[in-house]
């Protein structure tokens, strides 16, 4: 991968079917730029593990949570929710744009649409480029 | 005394963290910050080491927690929580299911026997391999030399033709009659899995991981030329069709050479045969009902090996249809060997397996069922991390960068896999009470196969079983 190449991470709930169907064929068929992974819950996304992504070279990140109510851990979408928000601000005190951070309960209507949802999530990162990185770190 | 076979293992950790079984989440709110919290209390020190892994952004807690529960357990305010890994489930398939994948990892990374805990909880019997139970009495009753006996357990087996019977010569010498083979260590050949990639640093890894294992590694001929510290004595050439019109002479260092089944292969055969006398000549043609013909057209041409091979999952190639349906390895071996036994033939070849072979114990089965050795693929890719991703070739990038093994890596976790098998192959010797691999070929007496005994026993009582068959 070359240095100006985009690295826009997604994790979703594998509680959410569609999300999970995409990963049944094996690769989830996402182009190149985007690095999608499940996780047990949203809640698996910490705050500090936010930073170190972008630490590790991601320009943005998508965090997909099942809708309000039906968590199987009750509250971990919206646990994820303040944490995302959280993250997105001390993000932001060092020059990273909040856009570059989304937190996204998918509804029952919008499952369908999930690959459209992260394409269209990652051609507004495609706008905004990749994050400049100073050489010397 | 002779010197004993040793195989020295290393711990080589992962390059790549492997998911684990379980997710931890570690919940914060409500966190009431006990003066020693439960999480700096874990044995195996997860949480004080616990970063994300920088190449796929994993938290590495999960791949190396042990699953003991203390931290779940212990938490006052119940704020660890562990769950399912959704990423463990998507290892490998459902026949290299991530149970046999984190086994693999597991001894590639400590040489050590995978202990799996208090009792075993699964079902009794299952598909494949699993339909056989090996006989291992004599391990409440141990032989004389008890548990410190296995170093005298022989792993050697004969590859090639052995001698049918000595001539004695009437000058009062003797030579063996047509004999050519030659000793292997280790009942395991070291091979190349079918639609991987290949790369010249995961070549020379197997290359040189045979030969400090003293055992036998194929390696193509069109990578010979970037191998020039390649020891001959331990490689197997591989030629492809379009490479057997080439002149046999200039490969005769090598003490074995193989091609695949293809028509008019036999003249090929008698043409190394004639060129290079003492050169064991491998043919490897895949599991099926035309096989046994050609193995006796093959032999009569002068194949000293017959290498046959099944597909990834162990099942017979070129079938249509869902899998169970399909013959499964054991099987396959088995119509083979005892074919050849019926005609006679059986000690005048020598039968390699290959396929779908997991798991140390597949080696002990596919020997049972009168394989002489095994050749092992993806078993060796999984020691090198490979994840067994479903589209290997189309896939952009390898999530665990394959292709650039580091050769002294790659060497230590190769040796590791193959010490922690041969490990538990000397267990299953020295519990069938047997001192050498040679003698439970086709030892179905020390096995036991579900379906037969299932239609022995059973089904006199009960008719025939309802539901689906196994394979």
């Amino acid at each position: 991968m070359s240095e100006n190449s985009l690295k826009i991470v997604v994790r979703g709930c594998h509680n959410l079917a569609a999300y999970r169907r995409l990963f049944d064929r094996g690769d989830p068929g996402l182009p190149p730029e985007i690095e999608a992974g499940l996780v047990p819950c949203s809640s698996k996304v910490d705050a500090p593990h936010i930073i170190k992504f972008f630490e590790h070279g991601a320009d943005a990140l998508l965090v997909l949570a099942c809708p309000p109510g039906v968590c199987h851990l009750v509250d971990g979408n919206d646990r994820a929710e303040r944490r995302v928000a959280w993250a997105a601000r001390r993000l932001a005190e060092i020059g990273i744009e909040p856009e570059r951070v989304r937190f996204l309960k998918v509804e029952a209507d919008q499952e369908e649409k999930i690959d459209e949802i992260i394409k269209e999530f990652s051609q507004t990162i495609l706008e905004l480029g990749p994050i400049p990185r100073n050489s010397r770190h | 005394m002779p010197k004993k076979y040793h195989l020295e293992t290393t711990p080589t950790p992962a390059r790549h963290l492997a998911p684990g079984p379980s997710s931890i989440l570690d919940w914060e709110e409500g966190c009431r910050k006990c003066h020693r919290c439960v999480r700096w209390e874990c044995p195996y020190g997860v949480y004080l080491h616990r970063d994300v892994d920088p190449f796929s952004l994993a938290d590495t807690a999960d791949s190396l927690c042990k699953h003991c529960f203390q931290c779940v357990q212990s938490c006052p305010m119940r704020l660890v929580n562990q769950a399912v890994n959704p990423e463990f489930t998507r290892l490998g398939d459902d026949y290299w299911t991530p149970d046999i994948l984190s086994r693999i990892y597991y001894q590639s990374e400590t040489g050590l026997i995978p202990v799996s805990g208090a009792g075993y909880g699964g079902p009794f019997t299952g598909p494949g391999f699993d339909a056989m139970w090996t006989d291992m009495s004599e391990i409440v009753r141990p032989t004389r030399d008890g548990i410190h006996g296995r170093e005298y357990i022989s792993t050697t087996v004969d590859l090639g033709r052995k001698p049918e019977f000595v001539r004695i010569e009437p000058g009062g010498g003797w030579s063996e009659n047509g004999a050519c083979f030659v000793e292997s260590p280790l009942p395991f050949i070291l091979g190349l899995p079918e639609g991987r990639r290949l790369s010249l640093p995961l070549i020379s890894a197997l290359a040189a991981a045979a030969e400090e294992m003293r055992a036998f590694c194929l390696i193509p001929l069109e990578y010979l030329k970037d191998l020039p510290d390649l020891a001959p004595e331990f490689t197997v050439l591989h030629l492809n069709p379009e490479q057997l019109n080439l002149d046999p002479a200039g490969f005769r260092g090598f003490p074995m050479v193989q091609t695949d089944d293809a028509p008019g292969v036999e003249s090929w055969v008698k043409k190394v045969k004639n060129s290079n006398p003492g050169q064991i000549v491998i043919v490897r043609l895949p599991f099926g009902p035309a096989c046994q013909e050609r193995l006796v057209s093959l032999m009569g041409a002068g194949a000293d090996i017959l290498h046959l091979w099944a597909d990834a999952h162990g099942l017979q190639p070129g079938l249509d249809g869902p899998d169970e349906k399909k013959p499964f390895l054991k099987d396959l071996i088995r119509e083979v060997h005892l074919k050849l036994v019926d005609w006679s033939l059986r000690d005048r070849v020598t039968l390699l397996a290959g396929g779908g072979l997991a798991l140390a114990e597949h080696t002990a089965k596919a020997i049972v069922c009168g394989a002489d050795a095994v050749v092992l693929d993806l078993a060796l890719w999984a020691a090198m991390e490979c994840r067994l991703c479903p589209d290997c070739l189309e896939r952009r990038a390898c999530p665990v960068e394959i292709e650039t093994v580091p050769l002294d890596w790659a060497v230590r976790r190769l040796k590791n896999l193959i010490g922690a098998w041969r490990n538990q192959l000397l267990e299953v010797l020295g519990a069938m009470g047997l001192r050498e691999i040679r003698r439970l070929r086709g030892e179905v007496g020390r096995a036991m196969f579900f379906e037969q005994l299932e239609q022995e026993s059973f089904a006199p009582i009960f008719g025939r079983r309802k539901g689906q068959s196994l394979k």
